[in-house]
């Protein structure tokens, strides 16, 4: 087990692309850490600095307080699953996950209990003497999980492990990372851009973008108040629905309009440190989970759009005027393309942005986060 | 998808391949036909592919032959025996050090890689049986080097560059994150090279060993200038390309050159058909992969 801190870390490569600037995360013992954001964000080259298959240009990497920035991978005593598997074509499954037991200089006995037991919590004692090749997809991520495993590592870096599997192994495969998590009780880093993934797997997230990390926190907390527009974008499916609008004084009381309504901001949520000023363009954002059916006079009436079938929701695309935006509804309300729907908004959901800058200009909901 | 051919074009292919199998395979189905004759029905002339008379007694000859204009203790085996040797020894030297070079090459990352690559790369394009047959003469000379010993490391030089060429295009097949697992279970930079690059690049090698011990088996110019001064080392092909004059004052005994070259082909030919699959996946296989 150990703590994983990167201090400064920064990696430019040899051509000039600068992947990493000055990233500051600290993976606790234990944790299950999930490095969230698109592709090209360098979650996957931090992931490399922390295996030592890549060195920072600058910055440091420490295990357990200990700088490790010139450890050999096997010295630093991590092991790595990789999006293609990367199972050694050439050996059988015992083999391959034997290959890491026989660089430790492991004895034959030993070697053989380890890889016994792994095969067993992951189910692929019978494929032992198999090649990857006759594998399923599930098998092989398994086989990769299982080589990993056999090691005992104090850290488990996972590198998009399932995108290369179908929907199905790729729920089935979830579940067993979250309960081999939970056995094991090592570190985990575990890259991905899919963001259910991450809000299933994560202890906390890491969102980043372009070689930073923009938000750390727990699924529940980025969820529920991301702190900046790029966040608000990227999490959440369907996304966050925005509107351009002022910001509005009235004494002490702010207010926004939104779809041709003045909407109070709840005090409580004004951050005084936050530089808020009569006029100043927002984006305010609203969830389309956030909408609500209403019976109030001064409900939005919005024309309805496409209706898109979800199973337990129904996403439905709504109008106000030239304004476009997205509901979810539960799926037994019954709505059709040209209705015309009466929907309300909670002011304590709505979140709000600098336009310029993207910054969250609310303090956090008080709420109950993630376990 | 399989395209539609019209039966005019299929005619003309048909046509076309006939004409190219029958102008490869005539010198050829000539051999073995000739390798039955007489000396005395070669020399008449005609193009007569069924012997008049088929008879053994040129194989016999052959490959007992000794006491020969050649060498007067060599025989045919001893011959076919140095040429093994040779082969086996610059199919050793092709794919040891063809298959580190590549490897460097392709997944190191040090100062000049690039320049070496071109400058490795440009001696494709030179021929060491014309241009530097001369240079790579006196140098052998002055190294004391015109053994068997040294035919091999100048067969496996000359062929370097094309043979880092295609192991090159293979071992890019090889995804890295093969590199980057290995690295992590706790392998060196040479340690990945031995346990994983090398063993996955078995069908390039194979095809480039074939391919090497079949130029080597069939080099004329090299055994005949490098391995001159000692008749008795020297390779199958020179010894039967001397058979013709075998028959002394001058007489072709063309019969034993045909019989010889038979038995010279015969090892190839083996080697091929046994070797076949894996030498065609190992020419395809990085053209298509990946």
């Amino acid at each position: 087990m150990a703590e994983i801190t990167l201090k400064g870390a920064s990696m430019t490569y040899p051509n000039g692309t600068k992947a990493l600037t000055s990233v500051d995360l600290t993976v606790r013992d234990h944790e299950f850490l999930v490095l969230l954001g698109p592709s090209g964000c360098g979650k996957s080259t931090l992931l490399r600095l922390v295996a030592g298959l890549e060195k920072p240009t600058e910055g440091e990497v420490l295990f357990d307080g200990k700088v490790v920035n010139d450890l050999e991978p096997l010295k630093r005593n991590v092991a790595m699953v990789f999006q293609s598997f990367a199972l050694y074509p050439h050996l059988n499954v015992y083999k391959n996950m034997a290959f890491p037991l026989k660089s430790m200089k492991l004895k034959p006995e030993e070697i053989q209990r380890r890889v016994e037991e792994a095969a067993k919590i992951l189910d692929i004692e019978h494929v032992l003497n198999r090649r990857p090749r006759v594998l399923s997809g599930g098998q092989r991520q398994r086989v990769a999980l299982g080589r990993a495993m056999v090691r005992e590592p104090v850290v488990f870096l996972l590198d998009e492990p399932l995108s290369n599997l179908d929907v199905k192994m790729r729920l089935e495969l979830r579940d067993q990372i979250v309960s081999l998590h939970k056995r094991l009780g090592t570190t985990f880093l575990y890259v991905t851009h899919d963001q259910a993934e991450a809000m299933q797997l994560g202890d906390r997230l890491a969102v980043m973008d372009t070689g930073r990390i923009v938000q750390i926190g727990s699924p529940q907390e980025i969820y529920d108040h991301p702190n900046s527009l790029y966040v608000a974008d990227f999490i959440g499916a369907p996304k966050m629905n925005f509107f351009a609008a002022l910001l509005r004084a009235d004494g002490p009381n702010w207010s926004v309009r939104l779809l041709g309504r003045e909407m109070p901001l709840p005090p409580e949520r004004i951050d005084q440190d936050a530089a808020l000023a009569p006029g100043m363009r927002v984006v305010v954002g609203v969830r389309p989970e956030d909408f609500a059916l209403s019976r109030r006079e001064d409900a939005y009436a919005a024309a309805v759009g496409q209706v898109m079938p979800m199973g337990a929701t129904q996403h439905v695309e709504a109008y106000v005027g030239n304004q476009r935006f997205l509901v979810s509804l539960n799926s037994h309300t019954p709505v059709c393309e040209g209705d015309t729907l009466r929907l309300e908004v909670d002011p304590h959901t709505v979140h709000l942005f600098a336009a310029e800058g993207g910054q969250n200009l609310l303090l956090p909901p008080r709420k109950g986060g993630k376990a | 998808m399989t395209m539609r051919i019209s039966l005019g074009s299929k005619i003309a292919l048909y046509a076309f391949l006939v004409i190219m199998v029958f102008i490869t395979l005539v010198p050829l189905i000539y051999t073995v036909s000739a390798s039955f004759k007489t000396n005395y029905e070669i020399a008449a002339g005609g193009i007569n592919l069924i012997p008049e008379e088929p008879t053994f007694d040129n194989y016999k000859t052959v490959w007992g032959m000794s006491g020969t204009t050649i060498d007067s203790r060599t025989t045919y085996a001893d011959y076919t025996f140095n040429s093994l040797k040779v082969s086996l020894l610059t199919v050793l030297l092709v794919v040891t050090f063809t298959s580190m070079s590549a490897y460097c090459f392709q997944r190191g990352n040090f100062p000049g890689r690039k320049f070496l690559y071109w400058l490795f790369l440009c001696t494709m394009f030179i021929g060491a049986g014309t241009i530097t047959i001369f240079p790579v003469l006196q140098i052998t000379t002055k190294l004391k080097m015109n053994n068997q010993v040294g035919l091999a490391i100048v067969q496996f030089a000359t062929a370097g560059a094309s043979n880092l060429f295609l192991t090159m295009g293979y071992m890019k097949t090889i995804t890295r994150d093969l590199d980057d697992a290995a690295k992590i279970d706790g392998c060196s930079f040479f340690a990945t090279w031995w346990r994983i690059i090398l063993p996955l690049s078995r069908p390039i090698l194979a095809t480039i060993a074939l391919m090497s011990f079949q130029s080597s088996w069939n080099n004329y110019l090299l055994p005949n200038l490098m391995l001159a001064g000692d008749q008795t080392a020297t390779t199958l092909v020179v010894a039967v390309v001397r058979l013709q004059s075998s028959g002394g004052a001058g007489a072709s005994q063309y019969n034993l050159m045909m019989a010889g070259t038979m038995l010279a082909m015969l090892p190839m030919l083996i080697l091929f058909l046994c070797m076949n699959r894996m030498f065609v996946e190992g020419i395809t296989q990085g053209a298509v992969k990946g």
